[in-house]
């Protein structure tokens, strides 16, 4: 009781530190738009990373997403939260830069009548021995590694669900402000998501 | 019976504590019942586990100062933008504007200021269309003209009043054979201008020979090689003071009528006549059968009418003799040289206040 009743008083400092950060940075204030930049930078660049699973094109897109909420700062009214509204922009950023990946993947794609070469694309990986527990036997990095790509094979609506779910933490409330989606859909696409997650991993590792 | 499908459908709802009441009874009955949908849900918690394991990555060093870069370089952007674009448009542009639209409007307003005299300066150019005439009629005087000199001063009024004056039994002559009218008149003096008129500082010699030889040899019928000019104009003037008058308000471009426009025609009149007869004797061709003795009978003319300096030349058929003859009896000069044969004046009329005129009369015969 005491524990929560503290944790809200955290969260309500904290959304009242954002408050007077976001207005000063309204005002002009480079430097609460700094603490905003560092305050945020870290929980975007997960998000961001786990959204197009490359570390160089997640520190552009939010680096380009704080440049975008810095234009657009003046237009936040404070209906949702601040951390909500930047979250709203770094997906819209990492959309922007999947669909350029994958047009670019489409065009240097080979010609389905192209011969398949050895080692190319994932069906060829040989799935691990399935009579242990692989995942002891496999190094940690190698299994962020596969979950990650688990995460990248998902379409970007369920991807962004699962990341703010599962991996943020966030609530159904946040996502649902963060998305500005029903309720139902956030959770029919979260479960979707899952068990496409899992389906990949058990694919990939066999048991898990 | 629910089979497994459906319960592993459920499993996620029921692993986010969704389901309550008689489902969730259900489906954890199922669940200890079935290996293969128990084994389902393990692995959606480990795949959360999994997910809610990764971790963290950490941005870039100097990732906040190469963002802030960014924003402040965006900030003071922003500001030369919008010096850039709204200074130049409420200040700059507008300017421009307005001074393009002032030259408009000025072109328009200078060009609908001289149009009145666009007309005016068309005229000359449209009266130079009459100058290959001009020149066609002037090669022809040359052409059909077979004496060789040319009076040499500058047509004026006077000179062609008082030509007038020393012809008046003719002039009604000359018209009645014309017939010429006004109209006779306006079209010559239009088929006159343009040789006038192309340069105003010419040297004398050049216009007046032209106005001369038209105006003086028009009243002059008999006269057979200006007969051919007379007839190819067929429009003698009514009024040689007239025509010069009607002249002088066409040709505004000419300096002598702009230079004494000012003066009266008594002076102007005086000027000239001194300087036409210091200048050029009246020359004076007789065309007559026999030469050596229509130039006997002009010798005796001379001598009647007290005429001193005679002097008389005589070449190959052609008889010239020059003479000061008293101003005062030139008419009665010409009068009787007419009856020795066609007479064709080519000095200028003598002038009235001096004494005595010197004139040149050649006697050439009539070429059969």
């Amino acid at each position: 009781m005491g524990r929560s009743n503290n944790k809200d008083r955290m969260i309500r400092s904290m959304a009242d530190e954002d408050e007077f950060l976001v207005r000063s940075a309204q005002e002009g204030d480079l430097r609460a738009f700094e603490a905003l930049v560092e305050k945020y930078q870290k929980k975007m660049l997960h998000l961001a990373f786990r959204m197009l699973g490359d570390y160089e094109e997640a520190c552009d897109a939010v680096q380009e997403a704080f440049l975008s909420a810095f234009r657009a700062i003046r237009k936040f009214r404070g209906e949702a939260k601040f951390s909500s509204w930047l979250y709203g922009i770094v997906l819209n950023q990492t959309r922007n830069r999947l669909r350029q990946i994958a047009s670019r993947d489409r065009r240097h794609s080979m010609s389905l009548d192209d011969p398949l070469e050895p080692g190319s694309g994932r069906l060829d990986t040989d799935p691990p021995s399935l009579e242990a527990s692989v995942l002891d036997q496999l190094e940690k990095k190698e299994i962020e590694e596969k979950v990650q790509e688990c995460i990248n094979q998902l379409d970007e609506g369920y991807r962004e669900v699962l990341v703010l779910r599962d991996i943020l933490g966030h609530s159904y409330e946040e996502i649902q402000q963060t998305l500005k989606l029903p309720d139902g859909t956030v959770k029919s696409r979260l479960f979707r998501a899952r068990e496409s997650v899992k389906n990949c991993l058990k694919e990939g590792f066999g048991n898990l | 019976m629910i089979s497994c499908q459906d319960f592993e459908k459920r499993l996620p709802a029921y692993q986010e504590g969704l389901i309550s009441g008689q489902d969730k009874k259900d489906l954890e009955d199922h669940l200890r019942s079935c290996e293969s949908c128990r084994l389902v849900l393990q692995d959606l918690e480990k795949t959360q586990d999994l997910l809610g394991r990764l971790p963290e990555v950490a941005p870039p060093p100097w990732f906040t100062r190469k963002v802030m870069a960014r924003v402040r370089e965006e900030a003071e952007g922003k500001r030369s933008l919008l010096r850039k674009l709204f200074y130049p448009l409420r200040i700059k542009i507008p300017l421009e504007a307005t001074a393009s639209i002032l030259v408009v409007v000025l072109a328009v307003y200078v060009f609908k200021a001289t149009e009145p005299e666009m007309p005016l300066l068309r005229a000359p150019s449209e009266s130079v269309s009459p100058i290959p005439k001009g020149f066609a009629h002037r090669e022809k005087v040359k052409e059909i003209s077979p004496l060789p000199a040319a009076p040499t001063a500058p047509i004026t009024p006077q000179n062609l009043e008082t030509k007038t004056k020393g012809r008046l039994g003719e002039e009604p002559e000359a018209h009645q054979l014309s017939g010429s009218g006004t109209l006779g008149a306006d079209k010559k003096t239009e088929e006159k201008r343009p040789s006038a008129a192309g340069s105003p500082e010419q040297p004398a010699r050049e216009i007046p020979k032209e106005l001369f030889a038209n105006k003086m040899e028009e009243p002059r019928t008999p006269v057979a090689p200006l007969k051919k000019i007379e007839s190819s104009e067929s429009k003698p003037a009514p009024s040689l003071g007239a025509a010069r008058k009607e002249k002088d308000r066409e040709q505004p471009g000419v300096l002598e009528s702009k230079e004494e426009q000012g003066k009266s025609a008594s002076d102007r009149s005086t000027v000239r006549q001194t300087a036409v007869h210091k200048s050029t004797p009246m020359g004076i061709t007789i065309q007559v059968r026999d030469a050596r003795e229509a130039s006997k009978k002009a010798l005796d003319l001379l001598q009647q009418l007290g005429a001193k300096n005679v002097q008389r030349e005589t070449g190959v058929g052609i008889e010239m003799i020059t003479a000061a003859v008293p101003s005062q009896t030139i008419p009665q000069l010409l009068d009787q040289l007419n009856t020795l044969g066609e007479v064709q004046g080519k000095g200028l009329l003598p002038p009235t206040r001096e004494e005595s005129v010197s004139i040149r009369i050649e006697i050439i015969p009539i070429i059969p």
